[in-house]
């Protein structure tokens, strides 16, 4: 007999407009005028929110080993993608151009947005692949 | 690029089981017996053994692996 554990959640699709909640992120600009603070654009995160489309799509899904094993190819897929673009960020950061043209406030702002809409890739990235996989799956049972 | 042939389906057809009814037996979703049965996924231990089990199948019959 099949536990609640081994199936995937059942998530409604349009749970992932929560996503829009990432434009919260945008409010730093705001706060870092009125008062120098950039902790909102760590918000920016929460557009990875918009994963949970692709996990309402696939709710109550037997977790067998070949979901497991696509769970980890998406996950492995979507960090290596985002590991490239924190370091794309970084070269960017340290190219010695901020100097030159902004302050170094600005520097920091840069890389706190950069980062948080890098957690948000991974995120939505690697429900994404579970999903495309998934389908790659039940387009080759119709074919 | 599969490395494998897979008689499972030859097999499954001789119990007259369906891919359903295998895949609830050995407790995996319809779509890992499809792509079993096409040898496009690579199964773990447990599920060759749980799968020669049920249709009382060696493994080596039903999973035949290029030399």
């Amino acid at each position: 007999m099949k536990s609640n554990s081994d199936y995937t959640a059942n998530i409604n699709p349009r749970l992932g407009w929560l996503g829009l909640l990432g434009f919260l992120g945008f409010g730093g600009f705001w706060t870092y005028q009125i008062n120098n603070m950039i902790f909102p654009f760590c918000f920016l995160c929460l557009f990875g929110l918009f994963g949970l489309f692709y996990d309402g799509k696939m709710k109550h899904t037997l977790k067998d080993e070949m979901y497991k094993d696509n769970e980890r190819k998406a996950s492995l897929k979507a960090l290596k993608l985002g590991f490239g673009f924190s370091y794309a960020l970084v070269i960017v950061s340290s190219s010695g151009i901020w100097d030159i043209i902004v302050t170094k406030d600005f520097l920091l702002i840069f890389l706190l947005i950069g980062m948080s809409l890098n957690v948000a890739i991974v995120v939505i990235l690697s429900k994404f692949y579970l999903y495309k996989f998934d389908s790659l799956e039940k387009d080759n049972e119709c074919g | 690029m599969s490395d494998f042939k897979c008689e499972l389906k030859k097999y499954r057809g001789l119990m007259d089981m369906t891919q359903e009814q295998l895949a609830e037996k050995v407790g995996v979703r319809r779509e890992t017996i499809i792509r079993l049965e096409k040898a496009q996924y690579n199964p773990s231990l447990k599920l060759a053994i749980d799968i020669s089990k049920t249709l009382n199948v060696p493994i080596d019959k039903l999973f035949i692996f290029d030399e």
